[in-house]
């Protein structure tokens, strides 16, 4: 694999911004000042702008928070997140992937498919009904992500579960604003 | 002198709880690394203070974005001024950018959820 080709293929694919690895709390930190960078002066509106920064730091912390491919040394998860903004349509899509336990990909499937079968109010009345119940919380946050997620998306969340042995499966989503 | 004050940062908002004045702010980005352990000091004292609140209590809140997480965590916090608001009188001030709509909708969103607060969304 050449660094060149896998440029032009960024570039061919309208990919503005891409992050791959272990992902920290200060790479957070560090992704989310220069995706803030990346996406000033773009077109569109400042609601979608704030909306891509909004999908992709979520899905960032989903990554954190849920990717089993640990490594050795760290507790940080590890996976690949990157924005496309079509040069032709101007639209922008968030896609994001990373491995999860097979028990996780279920949760996150029934999740997802429930969530793609409502329209914008009863998303709203869901999400309300999760932040007041606390249903769903967990250590690591208040379980919104997702619905939060596609109430500032425009479309359904479209994802894609690959099983790869007895106990992991690779997780993917992507997201149109 | 004020019971928290705690500096912005470019993930964390500023925090100052000053229960002489009755004055609560919370200003800023909020994407902790833990938001309940962020925001536990500003929960407890913030208990402590409605234990003998001041006459009348004001809450400034300017915040440019929340992730979900701390969404839950504000959830609880205005859960505790709806509590506290029956015995005291608390003004709430939801400050946000005039181009920020996804801050607007934010507010006014938990406006509808908290309608016995008396919370007031500024523009500024």
């Amino acid at each position: 694999m050449k660094v060149k080709d896998l440029e032009y293929q960024l570039y061919k694919n309208d990919i503005i911004f891409t992050f791959s690895g272990s992902i920290s709390y200060n790479v957070l930190s560090a992704i989310s000042l220069s995706i803030k960078d990346k996406l000033n002066g773009k077109d569109g509106t400042s609601k979608e702008l704030f909306n891509v920064y909004y999908i992709f730091i979520e899905l960032i912390q989903n990554i954190m928070n849920y990717s089993v491919n640990r490594t050795e040394d760290s507790d940080n998860g590890i996976g690949t997140c990157f924005v496309i903004h079509n040069k032709d349509t101007k639209k922008f899509k968030v896609c994001s992937g990373n491995m999860v336990s097979s028990s996780q990909a279920s949760k996150i499937e029934e999740k997802i498919n429930k969530i793609n079968l409502l329209d914008e109010e009863e998303l709203k009345a869901y999400y309300k009904q999760m932040r007041r119940s606390g249903e769903g919380t967990h250590e690591k946050g208040g379980g919104l992500g997702f619905i939060e997620i596609a109430r500032k998306s425009s479309k359904n969340l479209t994802y894609e579960i690959t099983k790869i042995d007895k106990d992991n499966s690779y997780f993917e989503i992507s997201v149109e604003i | 002198m004020a019971t928290i004050n705690t500096e912005k940062t470019q993930l964390t908002p500023s925090i100052l709880l000053d229960k002489e004045l009755g004055l609560v702010e919370i200003k800023g980005d909020s994407l902790p690394e833990n938001t309940a352990v962020f925001y536990k000091p500003l929960m407890t004292e913030l208990k402590d203070y409605f234990n003998s609140p001041k006459d009348k209590t004001v809450i400034n809140l300017e915040i440019t974005y929340f992730n979900s997480s701390s969404s839950k965590l504000f959830f609880d916090f205005f859960d505790l001024l709806e509590s506290a608001s029956k015995k005291c009188d608390i003004q709430i001030n939801w400050i946000y950018d005039e181009d920020n709509e996804s801050m607007e909708e934010a507010g006014e969103d938990f406006l509808e959820d908290f309608e016995d607060l008396n919370f007031k969304m500024v523009t500024k």
